[in-house]
């Protein structure tokens, strides 16, 4: 009795990490490879026992987290999350570098080769990652650049799904078509976490063309939750952050509430006006140059 | 007393850790009067008998098959519900069957096999 009850955990650990539709396969495999007829007649029926009752329970895949990082950084703090979240579940992290990525780069208003270099860079180590890591599931963590990465990654790799996804101090439009991409994550899949004191992206949404400020502003869209912390643009970036609201989304995809979400002050008047401008920096000033110029030399005249 | 009275006191007698489930499955015998045609898929057989999916249950149900109470149907289940192919056993599943509740061929997977138990209609048991 000993022997078999040993066989029928044998058989459960075996077969409950092998996807459902190689189960068959893998089964008819192991007993062909049995001679005796009373053995095989009880493995058979093991299996048939897990598999009748629910026992084999629904094979969880892996996850695996890919960090990108944004501009201006050698993305120090991907050392910090990685040994956080590899140290406190199964889940593996990699990180996703694409280079020290300059300012000037980033603001080029017409120029635009330098972020889609920065993007293919990205798609291909994407790629890589999911030819290393065929059964897991993806979940993507950005911050800054790397969310306007992101979204024009999964825009141009609709082929390629993601599970999750955490973004923070977000440049990324806030009426990017999410909704509109097959391989965007559903059900309460994606976080946009927002720094109540960041500015950054309200500024590199009205300096330029193609960014948005949705790390200031939020998206406003019910796929997509916005939570708010009383935070600058690259304070994301502590243990306690990741402990409390990151690892719970990437294990279970819990949406722990904030309370800064509810409490948090109304943005600034000049602010939201500013921010319905992309690109308005631009021209407002060399206008205000301009105008300074022409009233000094009115002036001397 | 009858045969089949006798073959259950019996066993009853002898394997006392299984007597309730063998009293229950005594009960379904005289519901179906040992009809073989009626199935029970597993999780329905498990709660007639009054047993919860657990190694020991399956030691029961293993026990009962060995006694010739019950017996053992591998079902291939097309996608559009209902049986199409019914197996003596896992290994005789082949890759792909007809469906012919859709025309279709389809491609076999432990998704669509579902395993059934029936009554045996004569009792034959040695202790």
């Amino acid at each position: 009795m000993t022997e078999t009850l040993d066989l029928f955990n044998q058989i459960k650990n075996e077969f409950v990490n092998i996807l459902p539709e190689k189960r068959l396969e893998h089964i008819q495999l192991r007993l062909s490879a049995i001679d005796n007829q009373k053995e095989k007649e009880l493995v058979e029926s093991v299996f048939l026992f897990l598999q009748g009752t629910g026992m084999l329970k629904a094979y969880v895949k892996p996850t695996l987290v890919a960090m990108i990082h944004g501009i201006r950084t050698q993305a120090e703090w991907y050392d910090d999350f990685k040994d956080f979240v590899e140290s406190n579940s199964n889940v593996t992290v990699k990180p996703i570098k694409f280079g020290f990525f300059n300012a000037i780069a980033f603001w080029l208003p017409l120029i635009t080769i330098f972020r889609w270099l920065k993007v293919m860079h990205v798609t291909k180590k994407m790629r890589l990652l999911r030819r290393d890591f065929p059964d897991h599931k993806i979940v993507i963590v950005a911050h800054s650049f790397g969310t306007y990465i992101t979204a024009k990654f999964l825009k141009n790799n609709t082929d390629f799904d993601v599970d999750r996804m955490i973004l923070c101090g977000s440049i990324v439009p806030e009426n990017f078509g999410w909704d509109k991409l097959p391989n965007f994550p559903r059900n309460d899949s994606v976080i946009n976490d927002i720094g109540t004191k960041d500015i950054w992206p309200v500024l590199a949404k009205t300096s330029t063309f193609g960014y948005g400020a949705s790390g200031a502003l939020g998206f406003n869209t019910p796929t997509i939750e916005d939570r708010y912390h009383d935070m600058a643009h690259s304070d994301f970036f502590t243990d306690e952050l990741f402990g409390k609201y990151w690892l719970p989304f990437i294990l279970d995809g819990e949406i722990v509430k904030s309370p800064n979400t509810t409490k948090r002050q109304t943005k600034s008047y000049y602010i939201s006006i500013l921010s319905m401008f992309p690109g308005i920096s631009l021209f407002l000033i060399p206008l205000f140059i301009i105008s300074g110029v022409s009233l000094y030399k009115w002036l001397l005249s | 007393m009858s045969t089949f009275s006798k073959t259950y006191l019996h066993l009853m007698q002898n394997n006392p850790t299984k007597k309730e489930a063998l009293e229950h499955l005594a009960e379904l015998y005289q519901e179906y009067q040992g009809n073989s045609k009626a199935l029970f898929t597993l999780p329905i057989f498990l709660d007639k008998l009054s047993l919860t999916p657990s190694p020991s249950s399956f030691l029961i149900i293993m026990f009962l098959e060995d006694k010739g109470l019950i017996k053992k149907i591998v079902r291939v289940e097309s996608p559009a519900l209902g049986g199409i192919a019914d197996y003596a056993s896992i290994s005789d599943v082949p890759k792909v069957v007809f469906d012919f509740r859709t025309g279709l061929d389809i491609v076999v997977t432990s998704e669509n096999i579902n395993v059934l138990y029936s009554l045996t209609e004569s009792i034959e048991v040695f202790e």
